[in-house]
């Protein structure tokens, strides 16, 4: 955790104290820079409206997320993470995209044996031109974890 | 510039532009697929070019295509030069030497090769680039509208619409031919952007050389009226199936019909409408359609996979690399039949909008059915600008209005220096149109030693920029710092952190949704944030500066940027660093635009937060940041080619040309390969007059080395640095240096094996029968040809492309010196595609009959009597046939030679048919994973003479583009090892793509090697000891990064 703590109250405390009650989930995002960050970006440009839920992190390949990258946001209570590479067959570094899928099955198998519910983290193909498709997935996304509730993780590793 | 460079470039002196000022850049007339890259090669290789469209932003036919044949993917980034690119229209609009000219067209060209003067009218577009925010209120309240072109025709949007989203400009812009100036759009503009009275503007330029390739236009299906295009709902054109069938799409991806938007169970594809159809003066096969069809049979199916689909169709032809492997899988696909019919009428149920097909079947019965969709598959045709176009160019279009091109010279035009690719000159598909968009980039290029570059004595006339939805002015001097630099004397980073935060407010773009003066308040409290400051453009070169001086001011060492996306002005903010006297690693940037402003409009106040977030996020990264010194590797210019026939020939004159020095390999005694083969071509050239300049301009071009009998023994080094030994016969051996290797082994006619060749005199190959004809031989009276023998067979699987038009061509030839010859061509599917359809055409007016056998009945030859009997199963009917033949001439294919060992040597693959294996077959049909190396001739697969010259041209110039300088750098910061925790274990070795991790034996750490390190981090991540990371960037940044985000739970 940084240990320089912000003067103004973060909008998602607000929010919990203020009177309707709805739960906002905070979406890690972690877009390779060739598809799906250029399709997050022509969202933008194409302004497709979606919840300001997500956080993106831009790589290089979502062949490079390495699985704490994954980990470590959900043990510190974010609600999900997105993963977003090119489709298959699209990698603009050959395979780094199946390398992602088969990391993510694997991490998915241990989240489940740690009792992290692993449906909190959702790799998606997204190419350069549907931005609509990946603001169709944080929209999607951002209902799915409301409905799910908080990541327990928030209180249960409180410090 | 005539004969490509044969006649006057012995000496490498340039042809255009030897009496010329310095002072000419290069223009290309449309900016599609092929535009773009011809565009983008230039631009790469040092010349600067105006990319001009006629289209109100570039991209052409690139925004109707999200997937494409034989991979059923996009990858239309993987086309452009580089690995580390974007889609090729943002790459046209960063690249420094590259000005768009949207919504332009050619009005004349005066001058000579080396020195014209093209005007050209600029359209009023009503809209001010600048100023438009694209925010779509005025098409919301436009009363007017036009069609959709890119949805096809029946698609309807408002006069005042905006361009694709993926071109450049994407700037909104009126039809005029529909507007009816009631001036709605204008009142409602929130920040006065239309501008209804907006003149037309002339420029004149001043350019070196015109490459021309505007592309093609769907042949407009309602030129068939039988089929009720734009009549009948439900009947679309493959134009329209395309974009109903692509995600980004207006149905996004669902099959739907149009009448009541409810599924079909059953659709029909027409093949050829508006295709080899002279009574509609379109003679010619468009060459896609087939393939088009089959992948959209194919993505369709993945879309719903209980449609029932049949297509009618009259040939397959499925020519190009690989490609009946693609057709032969979805023909087999359940609920997918090939019906070869021809289509006589459609007509619609007016209650159920359900089709009616009448079609005729090949045995000549009538048949009946009916389908819920059907598609027509609707051919390419010049558009009808391209007469204009011609005549300002003042070049020379064949009967149909397509670009003419000699078969030797096939890149360019009847006017010198003017040259012609892509679909203009022949309807193709994206790898040929990838190919000739290199080769006639090459063609320009290798015109003189030196790049074509605008000069101060020709300024382009009274014009500002255009090109930008952006405020793109770039008045200071180039930027001549190399990326990297000395490591400084003063390393300001090393010390403790002092970050500037600049918020940029990109002229309201971002204020007006993100509260940036409590955004700046917030961001002071930022761990090591120094100055936290908040500009209107931070793009523009006075906001540039404001940043310097802050910098220097308050002895800032890392600046944030929150503003636009790190792609856009990265070029201008790596110069503002370095005159800072910072690392350009250590800058960060946080696109509050995109991923704030323009996504969540009018909710401020999450915007806010969000805002927030991302600048501590951003933060929290470039205190981390450390300063990068990417290795600067000096390269050799030289290019060792491997082949010496035609493919290598061609590609060393362009290199040489272009001022590269040439070794030229040739495993024979003599230059040439199957050029000295070749006797004929249709058009009417002297083959043989041509290989005899080709080779004379090879061997006495003062920078190309032609060593004979010649093998490569050995091979070690990589891209800049290939490091070859070559093996001459009686000359010992030797070690080359290149910096970029072109293969061009060839291929060779197959040796039948059937049908009595080698055992009966009168059996002979096309090969054969053109020796016969070239000697003035008698032919006998009764011809019979075999197609496909040897080639679509189990041993040989692949079409060998070129056998259906030499058969046709050489009957043609055989009628025209016995016109009472009886000539018989038994063939499984006539291949002529392109403008050789009008050879097939003649050939049956002639009187050649064509008889079409399937594969398990195979025609059989035997001797009877002494004499050759040839037996024929016929398809329809089932009957047998029996022929006589006084000469049967067998239609063999095309082998590659035979090249394991090189291949091994060069660590390339081969494809299962012993052809080199490309790096993607769409995109990249001439480069291989291994940098540096290109491949172009019958190595890749086979072609004909023409397309061949096109393809040698094409990685003559895909390897001048890489060796434009004399210097080589990874192109995104690369991976470095820290030595103390590496155990040498290899991971990264195995899993890099890219053959830029190294693990010599016996040394105690894995190395990178820079240059080939394309930045995908997969070793970083495979590293088990974390021994690995990107230089600039710690893995323990994004573990800040990410506690940045999750603190605020």
């Amino acid at each position: 955790m940084s240990d320089q703590a912000c003067e103004a109250k973060p909008a998602a405390q607000l929010a919990a104290a203020s009177p309707e009650p709805r739960f906002e989930p905070k979406i890690v995002a972690f877009l390779c820079n060739w598809c799906t960050y250029t399709g997050a970006d022509l969202a933008g440009t194409s302004r497709i409206q979606y919840p300001p839920n997500v956080r993106i992190i831009r790589l290089m390949c979502s062949g490079s997320v390495d699985p704490t990258y994954v980990l470590k946001p959900l043990l510190d209570g974010a609600d999900g993470v997105l993963i977003g590479g090119c489709h298959p067959g699209d990698c603009h570094y050959q395979s780094g995209n199946y390398k992602a899928r088969r990391r993510t099955i694997a991490l998915k198998e241990i989240l489940r044996s740690a009792g992290i519910d692993e449906t909190r983290v959702w790799l998606r193909w997204i190419s350069a031109s549907e931005g609509q498709r990946f603001a169709d997935t944080v929209t999607e996304m951002t209902e799915f974890l409301r409905e799910k509730g908080p990541n327990p993780m928030r209180t249960e590793w409180a410090v | 510039m005539s004969d490509n460079g044969l006649a006057s470039h012995a000496n490498g002196s340039p042809g255009i532009g030897r009496d010329s000022a310095a002072g000419h850049a290069v223009l290309v007339v449309g900016a599609g697929i092929a535009g773009m890259q011809s565009a983008l090669l230039l631009a790469e290789a040092g010349h600067q070019v105006y990319l001009l469209d006629s289209a109100p932003g570039i991209g052409g036919s690139m925004h109707l295509l999200d997937r494409t044949f034989p991979t059923d993917s996009c990858g239309i980034c993987l086309m452009l030069p580089g690995r580390a690119a974007y889609c090729p229209t943002i790459e046209c609009d960063l690249h420094e030497n590259i000005e768009i000219l949207p919504y332009s067209e050619v009005e004349g060209v005066s001058g000579q090769p080396g020195c014209f003067t093209v005007t050209v009218r600029h359209k009023p577009r009503y809209v001010g680039i600048e100023a438009c925010t694209n925010c779509g209120l005025c098409a919301q309240v436009c009363p007017v509208e036009r069609p959709h072109e890119y949805e096809g025709e029946s698609a309807k949007q408002r006069a005042i619409y905006q361009p694709p989203i993926r071109s450049i400009p994407s700037t909104y812009v009126i039809d005029m031919d529909y507007c009816t100036l009631c001036g709605e759009c204008a009142e409602v503009c929130p920040v006065a952007a239309v501008d209804l009275k907006m003149a037309e503007t002339e420029t004149l330029f001043e350019v070196g050389a015109v490459v021309v390739s505007p592309g093609y236009e769907p042949v407009d299906a309602g030129i068939k009226g039988e089929y009720g295009f734009g009549h009948y709902d439900n009947v679309l054109s493959s134009i329209q199936f395309e974009r109903m069938i692509s995600l980004s799409g207006s149905t996004g991806g669902r099959i739907v019909r149009p009448s009541d938007g409810d599924p079909p169970r059953r659709i029909a594809f027409i093949q050829c409408v508006g295709s080899r159809d002279p009574s509609i003066d379109r003679g010619y096969c468009s060459s896609v359609c087939c393939m088009l069809t089959a992948k959209q049979v194919q993505l369709a199916k993945k879309l719903d996979p209980d449609l029932d689909v049949t297509v009618f169709f009259m040939d397959i032809r499925a020519h190009g690399k690989d490609f009946d492997d693609y057709f032969d899988r979805v023909e087999a696909t359940p609920g997918v039949s090939y019906q070869r019919a021809m289509v006589s009428s459609i007509h619609e149920y007016k209650q159920t909008g359900n089709l009616l097909l009448n079609f005729v079947q090949e045995d000549g019965s009538v048949r009946e059915e009916d389908f819920q969709m059907v598609v027509l598959s609707v051919g390419f045709e010049p558009a009808r600008r391209f007469r204009a176009l011609g005549r300002s160019l003042d070049i020379e279009l064949n009967r149909y209005g397509f670009g003419q091109t000699p078969t030797f010279r096939p890149g360019e035009s009847s006017r010198p220096g003017i040259f012609l690719g892509g679909a203009f000159r022949e309807p193709k598909d994206i790898p040929e149109t990838v190919v000739e968009a290199s080769a006639v980039a090459a063609a320009a290029a290798s015109a003189r030693p030196e790049p074509w570059r605008r000069g101060p004595e020709c300024p382009s006339i009274g014009r500002e920029s255009q090109t930008g939805s952006e405020v793109g002015e770039l008045p200071e001097e180039k930027d001549t710092t190399p990326a990297c630099e000395a490591k400084p004397a003063y390393e300001a980073e090393l010390d403790w952190p002092r970050v500037g935060v600049f918020l940029c407010d990109c002229r309201g773009e971002i204020g007006s949704v993100v509260d940036l003066p409590e955004l700046s308040r917030h961001a002071q409290g930022f761990r090591d944030a120094a100055v936290v400051q908040i500009m209107d453009n931070a793009c523009l070169l006075s906001g540039r500066r404001q940043i310097a001086e802050r910098v220097a001011a308050a002895e800032l060492n890392r600046i944030v940027i929150a503003g636009c996306p790190a792609r856009e002005y990265q070029s201008a903010f790596d110069a503002m660093m370095r005159e800072a006297g910072l690392n350009p690693a250590l800058l960060g940037r946080v696109n509050l635009r995109g991923e704030i402003a323009w996504v969540h409009q009018g909710n401020g106040r999450d915007a806010t937060a969000k805002a927030k977030e991302l600048v501590q996020m951003a933060v929290a990264d470039i205190r981390l940041a450390e300063p990068v010194h990417v290795e600067n590797r000096q390269i050799s210019r030289g290019v060792l080619i491997i082949g010496g026939g035609l493919a290598g020939m061609t590609a060393a004159l362009a290199l040489a040309n272009m001022g590269h020095d040439v070794d030229l390999l040739e495993r024979s005694n003599d230059l040439g390969g199957q050029l000295r083969e070749l006797r004929y071509v249709p058009t009417g050239e002297d083959p043989v007059a041509f290989a005899t300049s080709l080779i004379d301009a090879v061997e006495s071009h003062r920078r190309i080395h032609v060593y004979r009998q010649a093998e490569i023994t050995d091979v070690t080094g990589y891209v800049g640095d290939y490091r070859t030994t070559v093996a001459q016969t009686g000359e010992g051996s030797q070690v080359l240096s290149h910096g970029a290797i072109i293969v061009a082994t060839g291929g060779h006619e197959v040796m039948p094996t059937e049908y009595l060749y080698g055992k009966d005199a009168r059996v002979v190959t096309q090969r054969g029968l053109d020796r016969m004809l070239d000697q003035g031989e008698d032919i006998a009276s009764d011809v019979v040809m075999i197609q496909c023998v040897g080639s679509r067979e189990p041993e040989r699987p692949y079409c060998s492309r070129v056998c259906c038009t030499k058969a046709v061509t050489n009957a043609l030839r055989i009628k025209e010196r016995n016109p009472g010859a009886r000539v018989f061509v038994l063939y499984r599917e006539m291949r002529t595609y392109g403008f050789r359809e009008d050879y097939y055409r003649e050939a049956r007016e002639q009187g050649v009959i064509f008889l079409r056998y399937e594969p398990p009945d195979k025609p059989s030859v035997v001797q009877r009597d002494g004499e050759l009997s040839i037996h024929l199963r016929e398809p329809i009917t089932g009957e047998d046939l029996e022929l006589r033949a006084d000469l049967l001439v067998l239609s063999t294919g095309v082998d590659p030679n035979e090249v394991d060992g090189l291949a091994d040597l060069l660590g390339l693959p081969l494809d299962k048919n012993g052809f080199f294996q490309e790096e993607y077959p769409k995109m990249r049909p001439l480069d291989f994973t291994r940098l540096g190396i290109f491949m172009c001739g019958l190595a890749h697969s086979p072609r004909f003479s023409d397309e061949t010259i096109m393809q040698a041209q094409g990685a003559a110039m895909r390897a001048a583009a890489l060796l434009k300088q004399r210097t080589l750098q990874a192109p995104v910061p690369p991976v470095m090892v820290n030595e103390r925790v590496c155990a040498a274990c290899g991971q990264c070795v195995e899993i890099c793509p890219f053959e830029a991790r190294v693990l010599e034996a016996g040394s105690p750490t894995a190395e990178v090697i820079e240059v080939l390190c394309q930045g995908c981090g997969a070793c970083i991540v495979a590293c088990p000891n974390k021994a690995t990371r990107r230089q600039g960037a710690t893995v323990p940044s994004v573990y800040r990064v990410l506690d940045a985000v999750t603190q605020q739970v």
